[in-house]
């Protein structure tokens, strides 16, 4: 990461400024974030908060506290879902502007981790696709994600314009979020 | 605010989904957001609280490991002042101590204690006062007088 960074005193009384609102988005960014990871929102958001305070991520001075947090739980969802694929796997944690940047992976995981893991994504896949069995299109939403599809491609398959995409997007977002209000508690 | 990946690096799918719907959260207004929480039938400044409760946690669990590592260095500085004396086999460390406990009786009745029973000193007792005679410099790094 380049550029001028928040002193760990400066990020910790960013971190004490946020607002109400801004506390809400984290919380619910949170539950987002814990559901693929496979935890709960809570830890996650502690976590964030300790490696933003203990200086092991470094908050950017033209960035805000808030997408910055996000993009430090983004990371660490990524990277403890990378021990599920580890195809995916990138070592290099040098974005530009440190947003969202991915983490190495400390430790192989071991077969039995491996398959365990596998087992517990596999668990909350089969648990979205219950979630919304009675709803057509959210489903198509989450099965083209899963699969990888872009925005346009999903936008395009669901025959839907950006102001119904939204709609969706939104419904999809409120349904997991009332179903798993703490992320993934298994 | 909107929500951008980085580097276009492969990023898990689930977690795209999560990007995703991260970024509606982000779309809404402060406004629609505060009504979202209540519809939970939840209060908002409750809420707000409860979430920073939880960096308050975070805040100080960070503060307790950083003062741990600050302890754990002045330890291992402190240790490097004592040279070798503290990694001596034990009765070598002791055989320094005689040698200065001629002049201390209560030391010396400890040791002879501890030669006979294993009791009356500690190891840790041994290294402390051995580190004061480092200190002191009545003794080299290893162990012999100065």
């Amino acid at each position: 990461m380049s550029g001028p960074i928040l002193d760990l005193v400066e990020a910790r009384q960013a971190i004490e400024r946020l607002t109400s609102a801004d506390l809400l988005r984290l919380r619910k960014a949170g539950r987002q974030y814990a559901f693929a990871a496979g935890c709960e929102a809570d830890d996650l958001l502690n976590e964030a908060v300790c490696q933003t305070i203990e200086g092991v991520r470094n908050c950017p001075r033209e960035m805000a506290m808030l997408p910055f947090l996000i993009g430090v739980m983004h990371s660490r969802a990524s990277a403890k879902q990378q021990k599920v694929e580890p195809e995916l796997v990138s070592a290099d944690a040098t974005d530009v502007g440190g947003w969202f940047s991915h983490e190495p992976v400390e430790t192989k995981p071991t077969v039995e981790e491996l398959g365990l893991a596998q087992e517990d994504a596999s668990a909350r896949r089969n648990a979205l696709e219950a979630l919304f069995a009675d709803d057509d299109e959210a489903t198509l939403f989450l099965w083209a994600y899963l699969d990888d599809l872009s925005k346009e491609e999903i936008m395009s398959m669901i025959g839907v314009d950006m102001k119904a995409y939204a709609t969706i997007r939104r419904r999809v977002r409120r349904t997991i979020d009332a179903a798993f209000p703490n992320g993934w508690t298994s | 605010m909107d929500i951008v990946s980085g580097s276009g690096r492969a990023v898990p799918p689930l977690n795209k989904l999560a990007d995703e719907l991260v970024a509606d959260i982000m779309s809404m207004s402060d406004a629609e957001l505060l009504a979202e929480v209540e519809a939970e039938g939840l209060n908002a400044e409750d809420e707000a609280s409860r979430v920073r409760a939880v960096n308050s946690v975070a805040t100080g669990q960070a503060a307790k490991a950083r003062l741990k590592a600050a302890r754990a260095e002045i330890d291992r500085a402190a240790g490097s002042n004592l040279g070798q004396v503290h990694r001596l086999p034990l009765k070598d460390r002791a055989a320094v101590l005689v040698r200065f406990a001629n002049d201390d009786a209560k030391l010396k009745s400890r040791l002879t204690m501890a030669a006979r029973n294993g009791e009356g000193i500690t190891e840790n007792e041994m290294d402390d006062i051995l580190a004061n005679l480092r200190e002191l410099g009545a003794i080299d790094e290893d162990g012999s007088p100065i």
